[in-house]
């Protein structure tokens, strides 16, 4: 029942071919089997799954189930879980029990999705490799030597492993499309806004944004039309009606205009990868797309405009840390004085790439260098905004890689910060615009799954899940299963 | 540590060499204003929940190492 699209079994349950209860007792028995070697999961809650679970099943027998009652996913560790440990990836947060949900688990929660635990993430989202997380680096399951990407890579080698049906994430720079690629899954990013933020640990607040890892562009609209919406509680939360996804998602195609960027295809992109690409984007045009080549004049500023904007907020954010009202206190530091006891508890609660981005956005701050560094990547980050608009005013979606390469080695790029910035060098410009993305299988290089990104304007997830739907009702990618895992 | 930092400072250099004359930095990505909402408590006082995650707590204060001499 593993290899099921959430559709497939959100349409079992409904027919009661199959209990909420049998399902998750299912994927808990493949988590305990097999994340052993994937260290794709920090906690799992079965206990509370299988009461969830018992839940919907009276549900489910009442009538009054939705289409995800009875569905098991799982949380990634920067979602707050009322009464369960939410870590963020840190010793800072090893013991901490968030008081309250997160607005997005308690929505789908409220619509019977069974949590079966929190997936293992970089340390507070700061990472393209699942390796800064302080409970290990989690493994692709394509090939375990290998890393999922990240910051979501817990939830996306889940996902691909079939240990849940679908999986939360959450992305500022790329965190939830790289990884959907590197291990042949769908991730899409909403529109900044579209979904609420309350309840997720910040890093970098005007580019942060959650979103789902699934099978299919399908699943991830059923998914994404609970979670998305007005939300108080987040104040920059978009007061926008949300679209019928999943509805929207079958209904038949239109003839759309795809614009290519053709600098995404230059020599920083693997060309084998370019090649899976270029024939993914021939299936568009069987079925009636039209393709049109454009550039994109400034995204080359995208990775230098992201790491003074993110790692700024990051500091600012990040400052809340101090060990006094949660998080690590170091032993005996309360009998330090009042420095000591701050340099302490920050110093043993952080690792390397959480203090190297708290640096450059304490640096890039600075009095003296707030204008050369801070405005202008500000403006920068205009730039690329202007650029993706003009693209918009002749296509209606902007189609190219995900990622420079498929999945790269564990330590592979560890030992230079740069290197591993740039393998998100195609999916910051989303975010610094705000922008909706996503990406999807669409082929394998040397048996390694390589990801399609698709980016929309604002508020057009209806319109990018439409096309990632229908390249997928003819083509098979998104089909296979990782080896060991089927 | 300081190394890893200076190769960071260096590759967001390259911003620098941008002619961005005229371009007003973004202050939100989808150009919208901050909601602003009624000055009222919407919160419930939960402290005692809360200070559950507090490392060190003594009559529903936080403690941390003297600060006044």
């Amino acid at each position: 029942m593993h290899k099921q699209t959430l559709a497939q079994v959100a349409g079992d349950l409904r027919a009661r071919r199959v209990s909420a209860t049998e399902l998750t007792r299912h994927f808990l028995e493949r988590i305990e089997r097999f994340d052993g070697e994937l260290n794709a999961f920090i906690t799992v809650t079965k206990d509370r799954a299988l009461e969830h679970a018992a839940l919907a099943d009276r549900r489910l027998a009442k009538g009054d189930a939705t289409p995800l009652t009875g569905i098991p996913i799982a949380h990634k560790d920067i979602f707050c879980t009322a009464g369960v440990k939410t870590s963020c990836g840190s010793r800072m947060l090893d013991n901490f029990v968030a008081p309250y949900d997160a607005t997005i688990v308690e929505r789908l929660q409220n619509a019977g999705a069974i949590v079966l635990g929190k997936t293992n993430m970089d340390e507070f989202a700061m990472g393209s490799s699942n390796e800064t997380s302080y409970y290990g680096p989690v493994r692709n399951p394509w090939d375990r030597d290998l890393v999922p990407g990240g910051s979501s890579g817990g939830s996306a080698a889940a996902v691909a492993a079939r240990l849940v049906v679908a999986a939360t994430g959450t992305d500022t720079g790329g965190s939830i499309r790289q990884p959907a690629a590197l291990s042949g899954i769908t991730g899409i990013k909403p529109t900044y806004g579209r979904v609420s933020r309350s309840g997720m640990i910040a890093f970098a607040s005007s580019l942060d944004q959650a979103g789902t890892l699934t099978q299919t562009a399908e699943d991830a609209a059923l998914l994404l039309e609970v979670m998305a919406g007005f939300d108080e509680r987040d104040s920059t939360s978009l007061d926008e009606p949300v679209p019928r996804y999943s509805q929207l998602v079958n209904e038949p195609w239109e003839k759309i205009t795809i614009g290519v960027p053709e600098n995404f295809f230059d020599d920083g992109l693997d060309p084998d990868n370019a090649a899976a690409l270029r024939a993914a984007l021939a299936e568009f045009e069987k079925l009636g797309a039209r393709l049109k080549s454009l550039r994109l004049d400034h995204i080359h500023l995208s990775v230098p405009a992201y790491y003074v904007v993110a790692p700024a907020e990051a500091s600012s954010n990040l400052s809340r840390f101090d060990g006094v009202r949660y998080g690590y206190q170091a032993e005996d530091a309360i009998k330090d004085d009042l420095m000591t006891f701050y340099m302490r508890n920050r110093g043993q609660g952080f690792g390397p790439e959480v203090k190297r981005r708290i640096l450059t956005g304490t640096y890039v701050l600075s009095a003296g260098y707030f204008d050369a560094y801070y405005l202008q990547a500000q403006k920068a980050r205009q730039l690329i905004s202007d650029d993706f608009a003009r693209a918009f005013a002749q296509v209606d979606i902007v189609a190219g890689p995900t990622t420079p390469a498929p999945a790269f080695g564990i330590g592979q790029k560890t030992g230079d910060p740069i290197q591993m910035y740039l393998n998100d060098i195609y999916t910051i410009g989303a975010n610094l615009a705000g922008l909706p993305a996503m990406s999807l299988p669409c082929g394998f290089v040397r048996g390694l799954p390589v990801g399609l990104q698709l980016i929309g304007p604002h508020l057009s997830e209806a319109r990018l899940l439409k096309a990632a739907h229908h390249l997928q009702r003819v083509t098979d990618w998104h089909q296979r299963i990782p080896g060991g895992y089927g | 540590m300081s190394a890893k930092v200076s190769s960071i400072v260096a590759m967001v250099d390259q911003l620098q060499a941008v002619d961005t004359t005229g371009v007003a930095p973004m202050a939100h990505p989808l150009d919208r204003p901050q909601r602003l909402r009624d000055d009222v408590v919407t919160e419930a006082d939960r402290h005692e929940l809360y200070q559950r995650n507090a490392p060190l707590v003594e009559r529903g204060l936080y403690l941390v190492p003297k600060v006044i001499e």
